[in-house]
């Protein structure tokens, strides 16, 4: 067999092609490094760290009572809203408060604050929950967050 | 068998291609776990106490004395009231009746004394606070506040673990 030669054959330079190389990879990490990212899902922050783990410090006292719901917020954390988890016979749905009662304070229940709002709940709701919700930074702005662990959760039994 | 004239990437470039994904890799991991390193949260020293030594509720004026029982100072302390004994939480914010001609100043939602960023009530101290309540009130419940230093920086502190309430009506 004979064997071919190689001559005259071109070809990309050693150097030429390590550049390429460095910066096929830069390119590549940056592709996967959105991706990943994307993936993820933003952080939002708030007191320097993730906001998750600021909403196991929000701590506030909740009561209802005559129609009315009144709430404490005796924490550290501000709250600026709170999302209703209502139960009734074998169901139940999320609200936010801001569109049941009409007096929910626009920048939320500042920390030491109180509140009392009417509230109508039909006669077959048994219990709800409330949800509080933190408003943090992200790369896109301030966004909200909803607080979902059992430590921030208050449960009011109707 | 020999492998001649068979084409492969040199061994340099493939270091360098194992350490820069490696380096990007770990930039990625990095900045994503970052965030969830937790932080010490700031919380109220456990030896924070005031307690209601005396009140007077007339005519609308409620005229109260607090003392610093603790270990340590505080800036002062949040006032609540229900109007009635069946509620059960104190939801009425009574920050906003302070007779200015007693103690204290009105600072977000409390009354504090020494000014911002300063525990003005030391340990067994005692204030005395005015107020015009515009309507009954059936009890009342005060919660210290102190300024905590976090990060070379005051931060408010609401001691809700030392919560004390009083009844100033029989219903």
């Amino acid at each position: 067999m004979k064997r071919r030669g190689l001559k005259n054959k071109k070809g990309i330079s050693p150097v030429i092609a390590t550049v390429l190389l460095i910066a096929m990879v830069i390119v590549m990490g940056l592709i996967v490094f959105l991706w990943v990212k994307n993936m993820v899902g933003e952080t939002v922050e708030k007191f320097e760290k993730n906001i998750e783990l600021v909403c196991e410090e929000v701590s506030f006292d909740a009561d209802y009572y005559d129609g009315y719901l009144y709430l404490s917020n005796m924490g550290i954390v501000p709250i600026f809203g709170i999302k209703v988890k209502i139960f009734g016979e074998g169901s139940h749905e999320t609200v936010d408060l801001g569109e049941i009662i009409d007096n929910w304070p626009e920048a939320g229940l500042n920390i030491g604050g109180t509140f009392e709002g009417e509230i109508s709940l039909d006669s077959s709701i048994k219990k709800i929950e409330l949800i509080p919700v933190l408003v943090g930074d992200s790369d896109d702005g301030r966004k909200t967050y909803t607080c979902e662990n059992d430590l921030s959760i208050q449960e009011i039994i109707i | 068998m020999f492998i001649h004239n068979k084409k492969a990437i040199s061994i340099m470039i493939g270091y360098i291609l194992l350490v820069t994904i490696t380096i990007v890799i770990s930039l990625l991991v990095y900045q994503w776990i970052s965030s969830y390193i937790p932080k010490d949260s700031i919380k109220c020293d456990e030896g924070v106490s005031i307690f209601i030594k005396d009140v007077n509720y007339e005519n609308g004026k409620l005229n109260l004395t607090i003392k610093n029982n603790g270990l340590f100072n505080v800036a002062g302390f949040i006032i609540h009231g229900t109007n009635n004994s069946e509620k059960e939480l104190a939801t009425i914010d009574l920050s906003g009746n302070l007779d200015s001609s007693g103690g204290g100043i009105k600072a977000r939602n409390a009354i504090i004394f020494g000014g911002t960023n300063k525990n003005g009530i030391k340990s067994n101290e005692e204030r005395n606070i005015l107020f015009d309540l515009n309507e009954e009130i059936y009890s009342i419940e005060i919660t210290p506040v102190r300024y905590q230093e976090e990060d070379n920086r005051m931060r408010f502190v609401i001691c809700g673990n030392a919560k004390t309430s009083e009844r100033l009506t029989n219903d």
